[in-house]
């Protein structure tokens, strides 16, 4: 089996014309309105241009002209299969500047309702690239578990997919009667089901020729283009935001993080379902050692957080996502500025791009998992 | 690069430290360490007062109300800012606690600038709510103005031209200038409303009890008017010919045009109340007849004061002799009596000056009024005595008469003794003691005796046997000054379904007093006719005595009195038109204009006016200190917050809970020294200021400074839309006005936290607002409104 | 960095700096480029610089074994109405402590260095910077806008740009009557 799949080199006496291709804004495999000009020769790419815009509503002008706990609505909307992360990163923003304590208790239904995304959203994105490599069944699958996902988190938030959970000072509410019973019930039941995508795909023929080799970013490369998440360690380098920062629960928690060896699509697909598996492991410490005590610190409802800057990052499913927020101690932020890491994945697409065939940029795209509603915000 | 201040969360600081044990006043008490000393004495139940304290945020110790003694300190400290300690000997009163807290609140009061009660409106006899009627005189809303006025006084053109405005006497202006003239205004008001035709009040539907009225008088025809808007059916009767009792038969035309009267009546007449004339009680009806036979449910018995005292002299009964109750009611009856040329008044009240002048109108060339005590003592106003004189009556002071001499029957000469002022009576004035020897002979034609007026309680003709028609009702008892004896506050008689007020219940008194009997004998009727336990009512009435408080008048810019066009002198005694011709509109709304306006939106809650009260500091006594005059307007440009900081006692209340509770931070409190006062920056209005309208800050300011206006919320509108459904607008409201429905087509579990059902109060599905307000508050932030918990407590 | 079990490969490193060493390692380096360094209340360093100092400043980090400050976290810019301030993160991969790098520049012709050529990362940071505040980057590869569809007429979040008025149009809700089931209602209809 080939592991490493060099590029291959123009033919040297057919007459080739280079065609420039235009995929997408709409095209079902570019994960959201991402427009990828892409220079063709013959099946192989020359160069690409990704054009982003299409979805940009220009969240961080509109931060600047609401109040801190009205922006808070909005910030789910950004990537939509991952919002709470991006709550929690601006919620940990002002709770900073403000010197606000959370409690513990909410601090761990933070990181449940955190994992819980993080699995639903690694299994919306392996179903979605794996739809893309062109089979349906594991698509089927993990969207089928995904509902489960889906469900415990409408129970604890109210919400499938714009949580508006987290809020300055801890969480909204406390979780119902019947959420750790089912929870419980899910994550019981759910390695299996991933041990059952693994066994459909990780060692299909078709998808290892498609997969094995393509797309691989060297761990310098990664860490140049400003990779993070599971593309940055798929890579090689060992960098996850819950271990190396320890933000909120995460230091009382007992879990590992993936690593890649060679850094091509296989292994950040690997990476992500092995997040899974350790996302499971989390919850259910989480779940075995849920404190007792209050869910949220009063705060007055018009927060005046004290002049000054700030930048805090979360680890979410695609990256790292970071807010920095500027006060000047007024009712509205003056500065809002979301580091996001989709928008860092596209960008890497000019460079790893050319040389491959056209078939392989459908699988690059699909194994960076990367998020237009975040790129563009 | 930056601090960062500390957010502390407003939450009792329970449980924390180890437990210490201290004694208040006497009484063992354990606290946790780090809890304050006004904690502590609540514990014990000890009230201390206190302005300024807002729990769960850092104290300011500035209105100095809460010091208490501790044993071992020199001086007093704040309770609130003292924190416990193991063994402290507190004590919360003491004479000198007493004092300083006395000299504190003074202190806030010489700067407050605003007053809490209108005393005029509580010196009135019927409580008219005069600053409410002068402002909207004031700002041209005369209908809303007469009916403010109507509400307490049915009569205002009549009364405003007749009563001796013992309001004025009270009015803070004087303290300025010169009071406001409170009975030119609702005389215009009055004008005003007959001449526009403004429509009376609706009466309430009927009750079908029917209340027999006897006399017509003022006491007669308020009582008629408050049982008519009740919804009963009523009935007068009055003996002489026209209703008007006083107004008609004893106030000369030139006072009172009866064409006034007649249009004010009119109102009466259009609520149904039928008027029975030429029928008197006891030749033509009695009590129990009217009770038992014409089935009526109650009568209220306005017979009035209209029997003259007798002089007790000889020649009383010779012809020229007219008691002045006569005298006036046959002028008005149109068979003025034939004064002649000279003409002797014996008294010295109104109805003297009344008869006096009058006589000058009948064509009399030489009028003396005979006092027998000096002016000074006279009951009659100065201005009335003034006018007398002007129109060219004689008085003669000190002076009583003796003997009438008579010829032929005929009265030809009045004998007089000089008398002179000894020791006081009774009532306060010198009693007169005649000189000896000193009786002296005056030439009069007609001598009329006005020495004062008693109800009359018998009847039956000359030549026949009188009869007390009070006696022969059965139960209602009669008392030595010869009026009818009933409850002061229900003015029930003794027998339940017989109610009485006016001159007939107090002896001779004033218009105005009669119909603030009549208009609480209605009262009192309504409560009897609809069942109510008179004793249960009787103790559910509230107090009517305010208690106004030492706060030194601010002055505004003097401006007098408006004055009224009056009929020039010469023209007056040539016949009876009216003299005073009233206020023009302009004069009416500038004099409105003058008006201190006392009242204060939050008199029932104000914890100022509480403890100033508790310390004693009455209107009476006066202020020791006057500090610099700060004036402010009044910010009312919020839809329902209303500033007024002339009564803002810089507490800082409302600054703190806007800061720490809401987090908008509208209000600092700005300038210095003697000038700060709590505002928003730059004065500018809440709307452009950060405020959020959720009211907190009127809630927690302990005076008048800050309040909710009453509004009524008639629209509303969703734009569904856009809503995204979010919940954080059932979360903030502090007034609980937002709520959430499980009604939700997605929701799948039931948290009923999807749907947003707005505005339950306009749907009409809550009550008034402000109690609300307190118990949002209270779930909001997670415990009670801490005044509110007080007064609980309390 | 927090003790923590570990899968996998070796960690990133840890080379136990903190932050006040790596402040005197940083003026040891670079002082004559800093206009202040200091450390904030977050634990990291904080550069203030001008403009022109910006390349030698970061290849000297970047290049430098101990500090290492190979991870370019964002660049951005702030509008401060009299002026604009451009704002660098750097993050290392051997310690913990990260580097804000501050500069000011002038609010009507905002301009500084690119450091794409060190940062590969940097270029669309770059642009999207210059794309909302308007500040250029010298020598950038390629300066155009990135997210949004405009030509040089307006640079959407400075503090004085204003959006367009936006004429409404009449929302109709859901089926026409025509085509509704008797009793059925649209659900914005419900308020």
């Amino acid at each position: 089996m080939n592991v490493a799949r060099k590029k291959t080199a123009p033919h040297p006496y057919v007459r080739l014309e280079e065609m420039v291709l235009n995929m997408g804004p709409q095209h079902p495999s570019t994960h959201g309105v991402l427009r990828l000009v892409i220079r063709l020769n013959g099946e192989l790419v020359v160069k690409a241009e990704p054009v982003l815009g299409y979805l940009h509503r220009g969240f961080e002008k509109l931060a600047e002209n609401r109040t801190y706990y009205q922006f808070l609505s909005m910030l789910s909307r950004l990537d939509y299969l991952a919002g709470i992360f991006m709550e929690w990163a601006y919620v940990n923003c002002i709770e900073d500047l403000m010197e606000i304590e959370v409690p513990r208790r909410a601090e761990y239904l933070r990181v449940i309702a955190g994992e819980l995304v993080r699995i639903a959203s690694h299994q919306m994105s392996t179903g979605d690239f794996l739809l893309n490599l062109g089979t349906w069944t594991p698509f089927f699958w993990t969207f089928r578990d995904r509902e489960v996902i889906l469900d415990l988190l409408e129970m604890l938030t109210g919400q499938r997919m714009m949580y508006n959970y987290i809020r300055v000072g801890g969480v909204k509410e406390d979780i119902p009667a019947d959420f750790e019973r089912e929870c419980r019930k899910f994550l019981k039941e759910f390695p299996a089901k991933i041990d059952e995508y693994e066994k459909l795909v990780t060692d299909n023929e078709i998808f290892l020729a498609r997969t094995l080799g393509v797309g691989i970013i060297e761990p310098h490369e990664a860490i140049d283009y400003g990779l993070t998440g599971p593309n940055l360690r798929a890579s090689g380098v060992t960098w996850d935001l819950r271990k190396d920062e320890g933000y909120s629960a995460y230091g009382d928690f007992d879990f590992g993080i993936p690593i890649g060896k060679h850094g091509d699509c296989f292994d950040r697909y690997k990476c992500r379902i092995e997040e899974m598996r350790q996302s499971v492991r989390i919850i259910s410490e989480a779940l075995d050692g849920l404190p007792e005590g209050p869910v949220r610190t009063w705060t007055p409802p018009m927060l005046r957080p004290p002049a000054g800057s700030i930048y805090r990052a979360v680890e979410s499913p695609r990256g790292e996502w970071g807010n920095y927020l500027v006060s000047n101690g007024g009712l509205r932020p003056w500065r809002v500025k979301m580091r996001d890491p989709s928008f860092i994945a596209i960008s890497t697409l000019p460079r790893i791009l050319p040389g491959y065939k056209i078939a392989d940029v459908i699988a690059i795209g699909g194994s960076m998992d990367f998020m237009m509603g975040a790129a563009d915000r | 690069m930056s601090t960062r201040p500390k957010i502390i969360p407003p939450v009792e600081t329970k449980a924390q430290g180890p437990l210490v044990s201290l004694t208040v006043d006497g009484h063992e008490v354990t606290a946790h360490r780090g809890e304050t000393l006004l904690a502590a004495a609540k514990r014990v139940g000890a009230k201390v007062p206190h302005l300024c304290v807002l729990p769960g945020v850092d104290h300011y110790a500035g209105c100095r109300l809460c010091l208490v003694e501790v044993e071992g300190e020199e001086r007093p400290v704040p309770a609130c800012a003292t924190e416990v300690a193991e063994g402290m000997a507190v004590t919360t009163a003491s004479e000198r606690l007493l004092r300083l807290r006395r000299t504190n609140l003074e202190l806030l009061l010489s700067d407050h600038n605003a007053y809490c009660a209108p005393p005029c409106k509580y010196r009135c006899p019927t409580n008219v709510d005069i600053p409410a009627f002068i402002s909207l005189m004031a700002a041209g809303d005369y209908e809303e103005a007469q009916r403010v006025l109507k509400a307490n006084l049915p009569l205002p053109a009549s009364v405003g031209r007749v009563c001796p405005h013992p309001c004025e006497s009270q009015c803070r202006r004087s303290e300025v200038d010169e009071p406001i003239s409170i009975c030119l205004s609702h005389r215009f008001v009055g004008d005003v409303a007959i001449q526009k035709g403004f429509h009376p009040e609706e009466p309430a539907p009927p009750s079908g009890k029917r209340v027999a009225v006897i006399g017509a008088g003022p006491a007669g025809i308020a009582n008629a008017y408050y049982l008519a808007l009740a919804g009963h059916a009523v009935t007068i009767f009055e003996a002489l010919p026209e209703a008007g009792g006083m107004l008609r038969y004893g106030i000369p035309e030139y006072r009172l045009p009866k064409k006034v009267l007649d249009a004010e009546l009119e109102s009466l007449w259009k609520m149904g109340v039928e008027l029975v004339t030429n029928t008197a009680l006891g030749p033509d009806i009695s009590i129990d007849g009217l009770l038992d036979e014409q089935g009526f449910d109650a009568v209220f018995l306005g017979i009035g004061a209209h029997q003259s005292r007798a002089m007790r002299i000889e020649g009383e009964h010779l012809e020229g002799v007219m008691p002045v109750v006569d005298f006036l009611r046959e002028t008005t009856l149109g068979n003025p009596p034939d004064v002649r040329e000279k003409v002797a008044v014996i008294g010295g009240g109104f109805s003297a000056i009344d008869a006096a002048r009058v006589s000058l109108r009948l064509g009399a060339k030489e009028v003396t009024i005979v006092y027998r005590r000096t002016q000074k003592e006279m009951p009659a106003h100065e201005i009335e005595v003034n006018d007398a004189r002007e129109e060219g009556v004689e008085f003669v002071f000190l002076a009583a008469p003796v003997k009438v001499e008579g010829e032929n029957g005929r009265v030809t000469g009045l004998v007089c003794q000089k008398m002179q002022l000894g020791e006081p009576d009774q009532s306060g004035r010198r009693r007169p003691e005649p000189v000896p020897g000193s009786e002296y002979l005056m030439e009069v034609d007609t001598v009329i005796p006005a020495i004062g007026q008693l109800p009359q309680l018998t009847y039956g003709a000359k030549d026949e046997e009188e009869r007390n028609f009070i006696d022969e009702a059965g139960g209602i008892a009669c008392t030595r000054w010869q009026t009818i004896d009933a409850d002061e506050r229900t003015l029930q008689t003794d027998r339940p379904e017989v109610f009485t007020a006016g001159d007939a219940f107090t002896g001779a008194a004033t218009v105005v007093e009669a119909i603030g009997g009549g208009k609480r004998a209605a009262q009192a009727m309504d409560a009897f006719l609809r069942g109510a336990d008179m004793a249960a009512w009787k103790a559910s009435l509230p107090d009517e005595k305010p208690v106004l408080l030492a706060i030194p008048a601010w002055r505004p810019e003097p401006r007098e009195r408006q004055r009224t066009p009056m009929l020039p002198v010469a023209e007056r005694t040539g016949g009876f038109a009216e003299i005073d011709k009233g206020f023009s509109e302009q004069a009416a709304r500038i004099e409105g204009g003058r008006c201190l306006k006392c009242i204060c939106e939050k008199v029932e809650s104000c914890k100022l006016r509480r403890y100033s009260i508790d310390a004693g500091l009455l209107r009476e006594e006066g202020n020791r200190f006057r500090g610099p005059q700060n004036l402010y307007g009044r910010d009312d440009r919020h839809a329902f917050i209303v500033r007024d900081p002339n009564r803002c006692i810089d507490c800082g209340r409302c600054v703190r809970v806007c800061r720490e509770w809401t987090g908008s931070a509208c209000y600092e409190l700005v300038r210095r020294g003697p000038r700060t006062i709590a505002g928003t920056p730059f004065d500018v209005s809440l709307d452009q200021a950060d405020c959020v309208s959720c009211g907190r800050c009127a809630v927690a300011c302990p005076t008048g400074a800050l309040f909710l206006r009453r509004r009524e919320l008639k629209d509303w509108h969703l734009e569904v839309s856009r809503c995204i459904f979010c919940g954080d607008c059932v979360e903030v409201c502090p007034q609980k006005a937002l709520a959430v429905t499980p009604e939700y087509e997605l929701a799948v579990f039931d948290r009923g936290k999807l749907g947003i059902d707005l505005l339950k109060r306009a749907r009409g599905e809550e009550e008034d607002g402000f109690g609300v307000l307190e118990a949002g508050l209270a779930e909001a932030t997670g415990r009670g409104n801490p005044d509110a918990e007080e007064e609980r407590k309390q | 960095m927090p003790a923590a079990e570990r899968e996998g490969m070796a960690t990133a490193g840890d080379n136990g700096l903190d932050a006040e060493e790596a402040l005197a390692r940083i003026e040891e380096l670079a002082g004559e480029h800093l206009r202040e360094i200091a450390i904030d209340d977050d634990g990291k360093v904080v550069i203030d610089i001008g403009a022109g100092d910006l390349r030698p400043l970061v290849k000297t980090l970047r290049d430098d074994g101990l500090l290492s400050y190979r991870y370019l976290v964002y660049i951005t810019a702030v509008d401060w109405e009299d002026h604009m301030q451009a704002l660098y993160l750097f993050r290392s991969m051997k310690h913990a402590v990260q580097l804000e790098v501050r500069a000011v520049l002038d609010r009507d012709n905002p301009s500084i260095p690119s450091i794409a050529i060190f940062y590969s990362t940097a270029c669309w940071h770059e642009r999207e910077t210059y794309d909302l505040m308007g500040v250029m980057f010298e020598g950038h590869p390629e300066l155009t806008r990135i997210l949004t569809g405009r030509k040089e007429d307006m640079f959407p979040l400075r503090k004085d740009a204003r959006p367009k008025r936006v004429q409404r149009r009449e929302r109709t809700t859901g089926l026409p009557p025509a085509l509704r089931l008797p009793g059925e209602r649209d659900w914005r209809e419900r308020a």
